[in-house]
C-alpha cells in the first residue's frame, strides 16, 4: 500500500492554526489531524479535498505519493530576497 | 458542568480509561479461556468451567457500555473512529472464528477419545458457544486499548 505524505502542519503552522481549528473546520476530531501530520493515517479523498480547500490550494500541494522537499532547501533554491 | 465529547480517539487518548477496559477486557478473556480449558479438558467440572465462561461473558458485555463501543456519542464519530472501529470488529471476528474451529475441534477429538456421553457434548457446545461471544465482545475493546499513546502537542 502507498504511502501518502503531506504538508498539514507545515500549511498549519504558517496560518496560525490550531489542530482544532483545522479539526473543526474540516468535520473530524483534532486527535486524527494529530494522526494525519504524523502520517499514521491516510485520509479518504473527501477529508484530503476538504483539508486543501482550507487552506485554499490544490490538494497535490498538501498530498503527495513523494516525500515533500525540506523547506530549507525550497528556499535555499528560490534565493534572498523571496 | 459539560458532558465530555466522545470519539473513538477520545477513548484510545484517556489513558486511564484505555488501562481500565484493557484489564478488564483481559480479565474477562482469562476467565472465559480457563473456563473453556476445564470444560472440555475435566468434563466432570463442566459445570465449574461454565460458571467461569459466564463470569467472563458478564464482564464483557459490559465493557461497550463505558469502552470504544458505547452508543451515546453527543457528536457523530469521524472517518479514522470509524476505521480503527473496524479494524478492532475485524480482529474480533477472527479471533472468534479461531476459536470456534479450533474449540471444535479439539472438542471432537476429546469427545470421540473419551466417549463423551450426548448430554456432555451438548454442554460443552454450550460452554464454547458462551466462550465465542467473551471473544467477540471482549477483542474489539482489547485493540483498542491498546493502541499505542497520542501526544496532544499542537
Amino acid at each position: 500500500m502507498s504511502v501518502i505524505h503531506n504538508r498539514i502542519a507545515l500549511f498549519r503552522a504558517e496560518r496560525g492554526m490550531s489542530r482544532r481549528e483545522l479539526a473543526d473546520a474540516v468535520g473530524v476530531n483534532p486527535q486524527t489531524i494529530g494522526y494525519l501530520e504524523r502520517g499514521d493515517y491516510s485520509p479518504s479523498l473527501e477529508l484530503g479535498m476538504k483539508i486543501a480547500q482550507v487552506f485554499d490550494i490544490p490538494v497535490e500541494l498538501v498530498f503527495s505519493f513523494h516525500r515533500f522537499e525540506p523547506v530549507s532547501r525550497t528556499m535555499m533554491r528560490a534565493g534572498p530576497g523571496e | 458542568m459539560m458532558q465530555p465529547e466522545f470519539s473513538m480517539t477520545g477513548f484510545v487518548q484517556s489513558k486511564a480509561t484505555r488501562t481500565l477496559s484493557r484489564w478488564l477486557a483481559i480479565v474477562a478473556l482469562l476467565a472465559g479461556t480457563v473456563g473453556i480449558v476445564v470444560a472440555i479438558g475435566w468434563p466432570e467440572r463442566l459445570a465449574a468451567g461454565y460458571a467461569l465462561v459466564a463470569g467472563g461473558l458478564a464482564l464483557s458485555i459490559c465493557l461497550p457500555l463505558a469502552g470504544p463501543f458505547r452508543l451515546s456519542s453527543p457528536r457523530p464519530v469521524d472517518e479514522f473512529d470509524r476505521m480503527i472501529q473496524m479494524r478492532a470488529w475485524l480482529a474480533a471476528c477472527a479471533a472468534t472464528c479461531f476459536a470456534a474451529i479450533f474449540g471444535m475441534m479439539v472438542m471432537l477429538a476429546l469427545g470421540m477419545m473419551g466417549h463423551w456421553p450426548s448430554m456432555t457434548i451438548l454442554f460443552a457446545l454450550g460452554t464454547l458457544l458462551t466462550y465465542l461471544m467473551v471473544v467477540l465482545a471482549a477483542v474489539p475493546t482489547l485493540v483498542l486499548a491498546g493502541r499505542a499513546d497520542v501526544d496532544d502537542e499542537d
